[in-house]
C-alpha cells in the first residue's frame, strides 16, 4: 500500500459522505495509531485485504450516523436489520473504493456488515491506523489494520 | 488574546451541539482539531491557516463557548511552547515568557520581567566534536518517539506520507511490548520516551527493516 493509493482511497471515501449531503462536508480528524483491542462503534463495515501485508479496512459507525444516512436515502425505518443494511452499503462502498485505489496488487474480500459483538469475535490486526471522520455531529472511524507477512516481519 | 502555545479543548462535544449550529469551515476544522493536546500553532499549521485567520477562528469558538483553554502545569507549558514552532534564537527568559507574540499582543508586565531577571541568557550546549555512534539507550538516554516520527515525516516528504510510514514501522513492533510501556494509542504530535530497552530495540529494528533507515543520534534524548 503506497501513499498515493492510500491518499486516493481516503479521498474517495470522504467524497462518498460529501455527496450524501453536499451542504455538510465531512471533516477528517487527526489520525492516530491504536494498539491492542480495536476501537469499535455500533456497526462495522469491513473488507479484508491481502497483498504486501495481510489485513483489513473498516469503517465503524454509531447508530445515529447510520440512521442519518438511512433518512438521506429516504428510508425512515431504523430497525437493526435496516441499520445493518446501511452498514452493508458502506462495506460495498469501501470495497469499490479499495479496488479503485489499490488496483490489482491487493486481493479484496467480500464486503461484510457486522455488529460490535460480531467484530469482537474476529482476530483483527492488533495495530491499526485510525482516521476519525466527523460528519453531521457524529463521528465514524475509518481504520486500516495491517499485519506484516511472516517473511517480512 | 490567543497565544500560539495555548492548548484548547472542546467545551461542548459534537453530540451536544444544537442542530442549528452553523460555523465557517475553518471554525469547524479548528473545533474538531482541538483535543486538549495540540497547541494553537500546531493546529494552525496542520490546517495551513494564516495566523490571523487561525486566531480569529479560536476567538470566535471561545466566544461561542464551544472551546475552552486548557490549564497547564509548568512542564506542560514548556512542552507546548516548544511545540508551537518558534525557532528564533532567544534567551531562556524570552523563551519562557513566550516571546512569539505578534506585535499587537499585550506587553509582558515589568513586574513579571523583573521576577524573571535572575535567569541568565540561554546558551545551548555545544554539539559534541565527534558524533557518537548510533546505539540503543544507556541508563540516561531514551528514544524520543516524537523525534523519530518527525524524522520519518521529513524523510517521507510530507506529513501524511510520513504518518503512513510511521504506521508501517509500528505494524512490525509487538503490541504487547508497546502496551507494557503504557502505549495504547500513539498520536503523531505527542511525545513519548521509550524506557524499555526491548521495545526500543524492536522499534529501531523495524525502522531499519521497513524504511531502510538507521536511527540517528538525534532521536535519543538525555534524561535527567
Amino acid at each position: 500500500m503506497n501513499f498515493e493509493q492510500f491518499k486516493l482511497f481516503k479521498r474517495i471515501t470522504l467524497d462518498y459522505f460529501a455527496k450524501l449531503a453536499p451542504e455538510e462536508q465531512p471533516v477528517l480528524g487527526e489520525p492516530h495509531i491504536h494498539f491492542g483491542d480495536p476501537e469499535l462503534l455500533d456497526y462495522t463495515s469491513l473488507i479484508e485485504i491481502d497483498g504486501e501485508y495481510h489485513g483489513c479496512i473498516y469503517l465503524t459507525s454509531p447508530v445515529e450516523m447510520l440512521k442519518g444516512v438511512l433518512v438521506i436515502n429516504g428510508e425512515f425505518h431504523d430497525s437493526p436489520a435496516h441499520l445493518k443494511d446501511m452498514c452493508q452499503e458502506f462495506s460495498n462502498v469501501l470495497s469499490g473504493n479499495a479496488s479503485k485505489a489499490f488496483g490489482g496488487e491487493w486481493r479484496i474480500s467480500v464486503p461484510r456488515s457486522l455488529t460490535m459483538a460480531e467484530v469482537q469475535a474476529l482476530d483483527l490486526p492488533p495495530s491499526t491506523f485510525v482516521m476519525p471522520i466527523h460528519w453531521r455531529g457524529e463521528r465514524s472511524l475509518l481504520v486500516v489494520g495491517l499485519r506484516a507477512n511472516q517473511e517480512a516481519a | 488574546m490567543i497565544l500560539p502555545q495555548a492548548i484548547y479543548r472542546r467545551a461542548k462535544e459534537p453530540s451536544a451541539l444544537p442542530k442549528e449550529q452553523r460555523l465557517i469551515a475553518l471554525d469547524w476544522a479548528c473545533y474538531f482539531a482541538v483535543n486538549g493536546t495540540h497547541t494553537v500553532a500546531e493546529i494552525g499549521k496542520q490546517l495551513r491557516a494564516e495566523t490571523a485567520a487561525r486566531d480569529e477562528s479560536f476567538d470566535r469558538l471561545m466566544t461561542l463557548g464551544l472551546i475552552v483553554e486548557q490549564e497547564l502545569d509548568a512542564a506542560e507549558y514548556v512542552r507546548a511552547l516548544a511545540a508551537s514552532g518558534d525557532h528564533e534564537e532567544k534567551t531562556l527568559r524570552e523563551f519562557l515568557a513566550g516571546a512569539v507574540q505578534p506585535p499587537h499582543t499585550m506587553p509582558i508586565p515589568r513586574a513579571t520581567l523583573r521576577a524573571a531577571r535572575p535567569a541568565p541568557p540561554f546558551t545551548p550546549l555545544a554539539f559534541p566534536q565527534q558524533p557518537k555512534e548510533n546505539r540503543p539507550m544507556s541508563g540516561s538516554r531514551q528514544l524520543s518517539l516524537r523525534a523519530l516520527m518527525n524524522l520519518i515525516e521529513k524523510q517521507a516528504g510530507s506529513r501524511e506520507a510520513g504518518q503512513l510510514d510511521i504506521y508501517r514501522v509500528f505494524v512490525r513492533v509487538d503490541t504487547l511490548l508497546l502496551k507494557k510501556s503504557g502505549i495504547e494509542t500513539l498520536r503523531f504530535t505527542e511525545d513519548r520516551l521509550v524506557s524499555d530497552p526491548e521495545l526500543e530495540k524492536a522499534i529501531v529494528k523495524s525502522v531499519k527493516k521497513t524504511l531502510g533507515l538507521d536511527c540517528p543520534e538525534s532521536v535519543w534524548v538525555e534524561v535527567a
